[in-house]
């Protein structure tokens, strides 16, 4: 285990904008010896990182928010076997998606039981139909996606990442990344035709490419 | 071509709208968010680094003792494939719908767990049983006696719930009654060790084989006794007092009108009672305070619920009110959240609590179907109340999103333009940006 950094008082408690002043690898040192400020430290950096992904991949703050927290649990668990401490975001990134695809997959059974009871998703009032329930719609479409593509289209297409960073994220190859977006967004179209409500709160979109 | 743009080249435009209005719309921590989640990321680091002490006596242990433990362990333990929750079965009767059991007034049925853990139950006996899974039971006691036998595993975690106290065991035999009319628990150990947590003492009460705890809440009494253990575990006392104790010698000395001794075989001598407290001052406040810095949410709820909650509601303080608001909306129970919040605004009108209660009532009914325009009205209020608050930007924030996602972007655009004035780096200048026509 490594020693202390003994530069960083133990109850330095760094705020969103000063933890940007503390590195990575005193970071890790930091969890690593149990220190609270590294702790603190890792949520001012990576807290928001975090739940960005898993609001933009569950479509839900409520379950964000647990996500967020089961993945910061894993951190500290984890967070010692980080063989190179300059990968902290990867390695942040990735166990984020680690339990974003948990958590999707546990949920799926569940909305699958549910599609079972009530049909098919309730049709949406052709009028007044907003921004949040066309987010609310968008995400049960989305639901209805394999995970795994679900995921990288989220990352791609929703958080704007790029190709290889999708590719080092997820841990497929760059080739797949492709291969499973090219899948989410045929999916997508065909589905969106089945989603005339949805179409006309867009304004002015038509279906050209 | 901006980078979210690139991101979406070649995707149908209607997809791609969509797309960009989650990006939107979805991601943006809050700055209450951020606060109550590094609240509870710290607890979180807290228990773990907790559990992390309790392992180190393991590497103090040589690779071969080590191995020698993973062994038994692997021979005697459940195995990691076998996580699956404990069933259970009653004997002359049938648990109901929700777990609750009963034992008729002429039978004395078992409740039998696949483990091999068995709970017996006296004639009149009822109670739930709460929650199963692979580690135990949280079985819940109304009224009347039990015996109970835990079988002893690793991770066993049974609970057992009498009244307002709680009874932790792991692997022990013991006999636990309740009598709710009198508010007397009386809990034998024969075997193993167990705690009890409870009002008249802010401290566990941990037994030992031998030992017998009686409380009365009325007279505000713990006893902690001995009695003879040699022979096997029977119900206690006669058919009028079946929580009377049934050991001989000076516990028959005790002051205890109600408690008639009953002769038993005393194969050792007891020990005189030892009388633990008597009219203990009640410290709930210690429980709160330690809950409170351990960022314990279910404790706060546990304690919040234990007394009753309207009880809680009218009597706890404003801080304290603050805090169960805050566990109970992090523990997804909104309702209880709600309530707080509505009793810090009735209670302490006119504080900075009462004030911030407004807006926090404003994000728990927004989040409920069709709850948006009293959402609105909760932020209005809050914003005429408080206008330079904690909160004040994030009420801004939501009644941006609220009234565009309602009467639509026209009328979000003022709202979003007051926002860019004010908070031009704030968590929804993105969003009041969109809505205020300034890319």
């Amino acid at each position: 285990m490594p020693a202390p950094d003994s530069s960083l008082p133990i109850d330095f408690v760094p705020s969103r904008h000063d933890a940007a002043a503390v590195s990575d690898a005193a970071l890790v040192q930091g969890i690593a010896c149990k220190q609270e400020w590294a702790a603190a430290a890792l949520w001012a950096r990576f807290g928001t990182l975090v739940y960005r992904i898993a609001d933009r991949g569950l479509g839900s703050p409520h379950e964000a928010e647990d996500l967020t927290q089961d993945v910061f649990l894993c951190l500290f668990r984890k967070i010692g076997t980080l063989r190179d401490p300059n990968a902290l975001r990867s390695f942040v990134v990735s166990v984020t998606i680690r339990n974003l695809r948990w958590r999707l997959r546990r949920r799926r059974v569940r909305q699958w039981i549910h599609l079972t009871e009530t049909g098919e998703l309730p049709e949406l009032p052709a009028r007044g139909v907003d921004l949040g329930q066309a987010l609310h719609r968008f995400y049960r479409l989305l639901d209805k996606l394999r995970v795994d593509d679900r995921v990288v289209f989220v990352l791609r297409r929703v958080d704007g990442m790029a190709l290889k960073e999708v590719a080092r994220a997820t841990g497929y190859s760059l080739a797949t990344v492709k291969r499973r977006l090219c899948r989410a967004d045929a999916a997508l179209s065909r589905l969106m035709e089945g989603e005339p409500v949805l179409m006309a709160f867009l304004p002015g979109e038509g279906r050209e490419r | 071509m901006t980078p979210d743009e690139e991101s979406r080249q070649g995707l149908d435009a209607s997809v791609a709208k969509l797309a960009e209005l989650a990006a939107l719309g979805t991601g943006e921590m809050s700055d209450v968010q951020h606060a109550r989640g590094l609240r509870a990321a710290m607890a979180g680091f807290r228990s773990v680094c907790g559990g992390a002490k309790r392992r180190l006596p393991w590497r103090l242990l040589g690779v071969g003792a080590a191995t020698a433990v993973v062994l038994a362990v692997w021979l005697t333990g459940p195995r990691p494939w076998q996580h699956r929750p404990l069933t259970f079965a009653m004997t002359e009767g049938e648990v109901q719908a929700g777990g609750y059991f009963r034992a008729a007034s002429e039978s004395q049925p078992r409740l039998q767990f696949s483990d091999g853990t068995r709970i017996d139950l006296r004639a009149g006996a009822r109670g739930r049983i709460a929650a199963v899974d692979e580690s135990g039971a949280h079985v819940m006691i109304d009224e009347g006696e039990t015996r109970v036998r835990v079988v002893p595993r690793a991770g066993a975690r049974w609970q057992f719930d009498a009244g307002p106290f709680v009874v932790r065991v792991q692997g022990t035999e013991f006999a636990l009654a309740w009598r709710g009319d009198e508010g007397r628990l009386d809990v034998r150990l024969h075997e193993g060790a167990l705690s009890v947590n409870g009002p008249l003492s802010d401290q566990a009460i941990v037994l030992h084989p031998g030992q017998w705890l009686t409380v009365r809440l009325a007279a505000r009494e713990v006893f902690v006794r001995d009695f003879d253990r040699s022979a096997p575990l029977t119900w206690s006392g006669g058919d009028t007092d079946p929580a009377a104790p049934a050991a001989a010698g000076p516990v028959a000395a005790l002051p205890e009108p109600g408690l008639a001794p009953v002769p038993a075989p005393a194969k050792e001598r007891p020990r005189p009672a030892a009388r633990v407290a008597t009219a203990l001052p009640e410290k709930p406040e210690a429980n709160w305070a330690r809950a409170r810095s351990e960022g314990d949410w279910e404790r706060i709820l546990d304690l919040a619920t234990r007394p009753g909650l309207e009880r809680t509601l009218a009597e706890r303080g404003s801080e304290d009110l603050a805090l169960l608001a805050d566990a109970a909306h992090y523990r997804h129970r909104d309702d209880i959240a709600e309530q707080a919040l509505l009793a810090q605004r009735r209670r302490f009108p006119g504080t900075t609590r009462a004030k911030d209660a407004a807006f926090l009532l404003g994000r728990i009914v927004e989040a409920k179907p069709g709850g948006a325009g009293e959402a609105l009205a909760w932020y209005d209020r809050h914003l005429a109340e408080a206008p330079d608050g904690a909160y004040t930007s994030e009420a801004l924030g939501r009644k941006l999103t609220v009234l565009a996602r309602l009467r639509g972007h026209e009328a979000a655009r003022p709202i979003a333009q007051e926002y860019l004035e004010r908070y031009p780096g704030g968590s929804y200048a993105r969003a009041a940006r969109v809505f205020a026509g300034k890319p």
